[in-house]
């Protein structure tokens, strides 16, 4: 123990080492020229935190966006958006066909309506005018004034 | 410890020179002395020195809590990281090497350098350079610098009981030297 005192005697000599004191003086007044850096407010800190929860919600945002827009890049899909898909597109193609067949019937039904105003609007204009004419000329005239010829033509329409 | 570093120490916080110009005559010689030890260049010592108070006048309002953490412990971490700074800087390496390597690098680049001093202290120096990194912070801090061993232990971030063996053994390997070299 005594030679670990004699050692430690030793070691303290080395106290006798001391900074030049001009560098002292000098390197103290520096110091001491420049500023303290300043310990941060509440207000400074609580705004920075605010900042920065905005920040990452907006960057959290974003990036859902990007990942969504990157999944439904086509050759990309998961194999149960892509049945989800096609299920979606044979529901669209029924809907079409039955858009199609509605139409058809409706011009049938137009088309039938027309015909029957045009039917309705013609006059006899296409019966032959030749034969119309032999057709009056051959209707008997009665004289109304004759009784005799009038009261045969009642007993004949009678019988 | 400084008397009544407490209050100089809630000065400084504030701004208050006149404080920290009392802080710095107490711990320069020391910090100065530790320095030196370790990097055996006076103007280097200087310049570290200078950047140690530099750095702790700067953050002083930051870094520094006092909960159970005396100011002198604080200074002498700023100080080994300095040190560090300061062989990184003559020989870079990269980031991934770890601490051991850093430690062993500062080990090697001690035992090139030599202080001027009268003959009986540069026996006890030549000792010390030989001592691994952590040794020669023990024995320069609790026997040069007079630091308690809570100071130093929370300076080299290791317990009260690791630094009590590491002393040992570096006051072990210091009586071997001197024995084998001058008896």
């Amino acid at each position: 123990m005594n030679e670990f005192n004699k050692i430690i005697d030793e070691i303290k000599s080395l106290q006798s080492i001391s900074p030049d004191a001009e560098f002292a003086s000098l390197s103290k007044s520096m110091i001491l020229s420049l500023p303290q850096n300043q310990k941060q407010g509440f207000f400074h800190t609580h705004f920075l935190n605010l900042s920065i929860s905005l920040a990452t919600t907006l960057a959290l945002t974003l990036t859902v966006v990007i990942m969504g827009s990157l999944r439904t890049t086509p050759g990309q899909q998961s194999p149960e958006l892509s049945a989800v898909e096609e299920e979606a597109s044979a529901i669209t193609q029924n809907i079409d066909a039955s858009f199609k067949e509605i139409n058809q019937y409706k011009e049938s039904a137009r088309k039938t309506d027309l015909a029957l105003s045009e039917v309705t609007s013609i006059t006899p204009t296409h019966l032959n005018p030749t034969i119309l004419t032999e057709e009056i000329n051959r209707i008997q005239k009665v004289d109304s004034s004759n009784e005799t010829q009038v009261n045969s033509l009642l007993n004949e329409a009678l019988k | 410890m400084l008397e009544d570093e407490h209050n100089l120490i809630v000065r400084i916080k504030h701004g208050d020179s006149e404080a920290f110009g009392l802080i710095y005559d107490h711990y320069m010689p020391m910090i100065y002395r530790f320095v030196l030890v370790k990097v055996g260049s006076k103007e280097d010592a200087e310049d570290i020195s200078h950047q140690v108070f530099l750095k702790a006048w700067q953050n002083v309002n930051g870094q520094y809590s006092e909960r159970g953490f005396p100011f002198s412990s604080w200074l002498y971490q700023i100080a080994r990281n300095s040190i560090i700074d300061h062989y990184r800087r003559i020989k870079p390496m990269s980031s991934l090497e770890d601490e051991e390597n850093t430690e062993e690098l500062i080990d090697h680049a001690r035992l090139d350098y030599k202080i001027d001093l009268k003959d009986s202290s540069n026996k006890i120096l030549e000792a010390i350079k030989k001592l691994k990194n952590i040794e020669a912070d023990v024995v320069t801090m609790r026997f040069i610098d007079d630091l308690s061993i809570k100071e130093v232990a929370l300076a080299v971030g290791k317990t009260e009981g690791a630094v009590k063996l590491i002393q040992h053994r570096a006051l072990e390997k210091i009586k071997s030297d001197l024995k084998e070299r001058y008896e």
